[in-house]
């Protein structure tokens, strides 16, 4: 498979085209690819967050904007790291099946549906149809996130379903540990009866 | 064929959609938000050409950044007016000079220009409160200072107790005027008060500009020696043309420019950015050892 072929394949044949990926592994070309989303991802989030009437009221510094972006775009670097290492290892935890590598690489091209989002939604934003934008965004993420699914399933060679768990356990865990938090502080209260 | 058609279509659209992100993001146009936008730009610390501060320097203000600031606002077709906040002690006087003209520029393009000083607005500061069509000043705010200073050091019994024998190898006899390695002579001290004595000059007919009619040039010579008013007393001579606040001066702003009340959008253009506030910005050694001796409005 040629990059071209990569690139048009994750749009619309996603199944055959991670399924390649998570054998052949090309991961410079994907995490060139994440690096050029993300880049991409900043230049029209700030161009979209100066179109906020809302933010634009806050009167926040421009400079902040940017560098909030940038922050997050280093943040997103590194969290594709540690969530394709996190979630090979509950693949090989629970279902003996792990592919670090190969997932990373099938994370980093499922990615290119996210350029198209804020694209579209900074094109409606100018348009002034404010509805479409937000609802364009909705699609593009929750296609980003079936792209996910999918390419835990194809680098793991697991069902959909199972895909679907490995993925969830992590949020499961964050929220329990946020319950216990908030019990532990609740217990620790200073007032007495 | 018809893959890479879909691919670079794709590249194609973002690289447009791309373009007018970075585009608009220069230009700052206000696509969805207000149409009146009331533009702040901040003169904060001794007003300077220099584009660099030293790491403990908390920076100053930039000629070269207030300019750039001057010009958006002028360009920018949303920005109705524009308030000058001014917080300094003055600076040198090409620095202030140069800014001045831009706000003249700025409000020969229509755009009304009102001055709201903070603590202080002596000196250079003043001197940009006149390029501009309202000055409003805190009844205790410190202003005036009108004069030029010029200030340099003899450090040669400093430099005989070090040991310091200063070599000079000049192409002319002024050349090293105001080394620090040896006293001022005459025709030097003479040279430098012309030098001194044409900007103090060059300070009045900056105030007559922008004062005319608000003071006569006999009271301005008389307070002209570089003394320093309170707000209040500018008001009594002249120097300014109301007391209030930011705010007031935002209002007055938004009056000049035909904007109804609480109407205009205000957006601050030279808010410090992140290294900056951490006073590091395009900081360069040399600049922190070694430092000109130049004249100043201050």
């Amino acid at each position: 498979m040629s990059f071209t072929e990569i690139i048009y394949g994750i749009l619309f044949e996603p199944v055959k085209t991670l399924r390649y990926l998570a054998e052949n592994k090309p991961l410079g070309q994907g995490l060139l690819v994440f690096l050029v989303v993300l880049i991409f991802n900043i230049i029209v989030g700030q161009g979209n967050s100066n179109l906020s009437y809302e933010l634009s009221n806050l009167s926040l510094p421009v400079q902040i904007g940017w560098f909030i972006s940038v922050i997050t775009g280093i943040i997103s670097f590194f969290m594709l790291f540690i969530s394709a290492a996190l979630l090979s290892l509950i693949g090989e935890i629970i279902y003996r099946k792990s592919n670090a590598v190969g997932l990373l690489t099938c994370l980093s091209f499922a990615s290119i549906p996210g350029v198209l989002g804020p694209a579209l939604e900074y094109l409606f934003s100018l348009a002034g149809i404010q509805w479409l934008a937000i609802l364009i965004s909705l699609a593009v993420g929750i296609w980003v996130l079936v792209l996910q699914v999918l390419a835990v399933r194809e680098a793991l060679l697991i069902d959909t379903g199972k895909a679907i768990i490995v993925m969830l356990i992590p949020f499961v865990v964050l929220i329990a540990l946020a319950v216990l938090l908030v019990i532990g502080v609740a217990t620790m209260s200073p007032i007495s009866y | 064929m018809k893959k890479k058609l879909v691919v670079a279509f794709m590249l194609v659209f973002l690289l447009v959609v791309g373009s007018i992100a970075v585009v608009n993001e220069k230009g700052k146009t206000n696509f969805a938000g207000s149409d009146s936008v009331i533009g702040i730009i901040n003169v904060e610390g001794t007003i300077t050409g220099s584009g660099l501060s030293g790491i403990m320097d908390s920076g100053g203000a930039n000629a070269i950044e207030i300019m750039e600031n001057i010009k958006t606002a002028r360009e920018r077709q949303d920005i109705k007016a524009v308030v000058l906040r001014i917080n300094s002690p003055g600076g040198t006087a090409a620095a202030s000079q140069e800014i001045a003209e831009e706000l003249d520029k700025l409000r020969k393009a229509g755009k009304p220009v009102v001055t709201s000083m903070g603590d202080m607005c002596a000196s250079g500061g003043y001197w940009l409160a006149c390029s501009t069509d309202y000055i409003m000043a805190n009844g205790g705010t410190l202003t005036g200072s009108i004069g030029v200073i010029m200030q340099l050091a003899n450090l040669e019994e400093l430099y005989s107790k070090l040991g310091i024998k200063m070599e000079t190898i000049k192409s002319g006899e002024h050349k090293d005027i105001g080394s620090p390695a040896r006293p001022l002579t005459l025709e030097e001290r003479q040279l430098l008060q012309s030098l001194i004595d044409d900007s103090y000059e060059q300070f009045l007919e900056q105030v007559k500009k922008g004062r005319e009619g608000k003071i006569s040039e006999e009271e301005l010579l008389k307070i002209a020696d570089g003394r320093i008013f309170s707000g209040r007393q500018a008001l009594k001579l002249g120097l300014i043309d109301g007391l209030g606040n930011y705010y007031d001066a935002i209002r007055q702003a938004e009056k000049m420019a035909g904007i109804k009340k609480g109407e205009a959008t205000v957006e601050v253009l030279n808010q410090p950015n992140f290294w900056q506030k951490l006073g590091l910005s395009n900081v360069r050694a040399g600049d922190i050892l070694f430092k000109d001796n130049i004249m100043e409005l201050r």
